[in-house]
């Protein structure tokens, strides 16, 4: 574990603990507000529901994003590779507040709109880097383990997977971190989550309740980034790390 | 024996093979011989089944390869490409393991079967064991390459330019590497190359093909003297068609016993080639060369007029 990776998620974990006790403070800075904190839940209740959206939703967006990214990349997929394509597309020209209005008349208020923009929003980036690191497994090592006599589900399960995982696990990080700030648009359709007190500021004319949900979700988006970080494998072989590798003493190049 | 009957293959509109009819025998080491785009490699594949052909059959023992599945014939096959294609995430001894692992084997029979086989490539194996292929120099990866395709003991070994990347010490260490195998297993060999040094250097027998046929195919010296084709002439040639001849002859065949040889003559084994013979009298500025037997007796003469009889 890398600990200077894991200072964000001190830092969230404090931000916690110190806001409920800095009503003077937002009072002295917004004078004009009558009710200067958040109450109406408590924010470690608002960080844990916010928690729960990103873990519900980043499940199946991993599952979709890489099942989806294996589909496109075996040969004689190219029906796949289109709909993945597309859906990319499609996903990156609508904003994820139009997908929640586009669902709530669906599925109706609450956290399950959110839940589908989060499944949505987190399963591209899982996509892009599943198709892109499986792109990068070398053609004469595909080659090599089909002449070998594996299975197409071995060459995948074995070589392909194992050398592709690190872009892949870097792309669930992105998803996560995503999840975690679009999770905060879902108060926009009755999610309850750290973006609650930022809907409830905006409607209410509080730009104190404002600022509170703002700095935990932006915290709370630090904190998941580096508690990923420091999980990450550090030390893989593979195409990424070869360089690692050949910089210990023992493997300089000789002439055989 | 490797048998191809008719063989087509099409990539779009690109024809790569056209009726390919090739009969490689027994413990052959044949080495098909053609420029880029002859489809040498296409044929190769074909014996794999990496590439299906579009019509005709290759039959391996007397057997269509396309009667059994891809994978389980290919673990019979053995299979080493020029890009070497070593498992980059896995140690020297996991990769040579690769096939043995498919086919079920125990553990410890696989690892004395990887100590084995770095042995035969020469490879120290407590040093090169657990090493991971990017700590290989291309000469020792391709080593581990041909180690991989033996392990699991096959009944062929097909080779796609497996030197082609190689500088020219590395490449000749392996090529006689790959020679001595050949000798010491008796496997059927299929190598694939545009290289005619290589060809002569390691074939028993070689198929020279073009435009996805065979033009000719035979010993060495059959296509040496008589070439059926003016473009296997043509191929084989390179300006050396009488060196070639000579490095196909062994000395001692040409030799007359040695009677009263004076002594300034250069001295051979007698198992050298009548290539080496005109190399020594050339760098000793004589007319002849004496042959000496393992004990170093003399065994003959050799005279440069010996040589026109090569």
């Amino acid at each position: 574990m890398r600990l200077a990776a894991l200072l964000p998620v001190l830092l969230f974990a404090a931000a916690l603990a110190v806001l409920p006790l800095t009503a003077p403070v937002f009072a002295a800075l917004f004078p004009d507000v009558a009710e200067p904190l958040y109450r109406r839940e408590s924010f470690l209740s608002l960080t844990l529901s916010h928690g729960g959206l990103v873990l519900v939703s980043l499940l199946p967006a991993a599952a979709i994003g890489i099942g989806l990214g294996i589909a496109a990349t075996r040969p004689g997929a190219r029906e796949v590779r289109e709909v993945a394509d597309g859906l990319v597309g499609f996903a990156q020209a609508v904003p994820p507040v139009a997908v929640i209005a586009i669902a709530v008349p669906a599925v109706g208020f609450g956290a399950a709109p959110a839940l589908l923009a989060l499944v949505c929003y987190a399963t591209l980036p899982v996509l892009r880097a599943t198709t892109a690191a499986l792109a990068t497994v070398p053609p004469d090592v595909l080659d090599a383990a089909r002449g070998a006599g594996m299975t197409p589900r071995q060459v995948l399960v074995q070589v392909e997977l194992p050398l592709a995982a690190p872009p892949i696990l870097a792309g669930l990080r992105v998803a996560a971190v995503l999840a975690v700030a679009t999770a905060a648009v879902g108060a926009v359709a009755g999610a309850t989550c750290l973006g609650t007190p930022i809907i409830a500021g905006l409607v209410n004319g509080n730009p104190a309740w404002v600022v509170q949900g703002a700095v935990l979700t932006g915290l709370m988006a630090f904190a998941v980034d580096g508690l990923l970080a420091a999980l990450a494998p550090r030390d893989q072989a593979g195409p990424v790390s070869i360089g690692s590798a050949a910089s210990r003493p023992h493997s300089s190049r000789l002439p055989s | 024996m490797i048998r191809f009957e008719g063989v087509s293959k099409a990539f779009g509109a690109t024809p790569a093979l056209d009726g390919l009819d090739l009969t490689v025998p027994e413990a052959a080491f044949a080495v098909l011989l053609g420029g880029s785009g002859a489809g040498k490699s296409t044929a190769l594949r074909t014996i794999n089944r990496l590439v299906e052909p579009d019509a005709g059959r290759v039959l391996l023992r007397e057997r269509d390869v396309a009667s059994e599945p891809a994978p389980a014939l290919r673990r019979r096959i053995g299979y080493v490409i020029q890009g070497i294609g070593l498992f980059p995430h896995w140690t020297v001894a996991r990769n040579i393991g690769a096939v043995p692992r498919l086919l079920g084997w125990p553990a410890a029979r696989i690892a004395a079967r990887v100590d084995e086989l770095l042995a035969l490539l020469r490879l120290d194996p407590d040093a090169y064991r657990d090493r991971l292929p990017a700590q290989l120099s291309g000469g020792q990866a391709q080593r581990v390459g041909v180690a991989r395709a033996l392990a699991a003991d096959p009944d062929i070994l097909l080779m796609d330019e497996p030197f082609g990347a190689l500088d020219a010490v590395t490449r000749q260490a392996l090529q006689q590497e790959m020679a001595r195998l050949h000798a010491a297993t008796g496997k059927t060999i299929l190598l694939v190359t545009h290289d005619v040094e290589e060809a002569f250097a390691l074939a028993t027998r070689i198929a020279v093909m073009a435009d996805g046929r065979l033009l000719q195919e035979g010993p060495p010296r059959e296509l040496l003297d008589a070439p059926a084709d003016p473009r296997v002439r043509d191929l084989l040639d390179g300006g050396a068609i009488g060196m070639r001849r000579l490095a196909l002859s062994q000395a001692a065949t040409l030799a007359s016993p040695g009677g009263e040889a004076p002594p300034s003559l250069p001295r051979i084994p007698r198992t050298a080639t009548a290539r080496d013979a005109l190399e020594a009298m050339l760098a000793a500025r004589a007319e002849a060369v004496l042959l000496l037997d393992e004990s170093g007796a003399p065994a003959g003469v050799v005279a440069l007029r010996d040589l026109l009889r090569a």
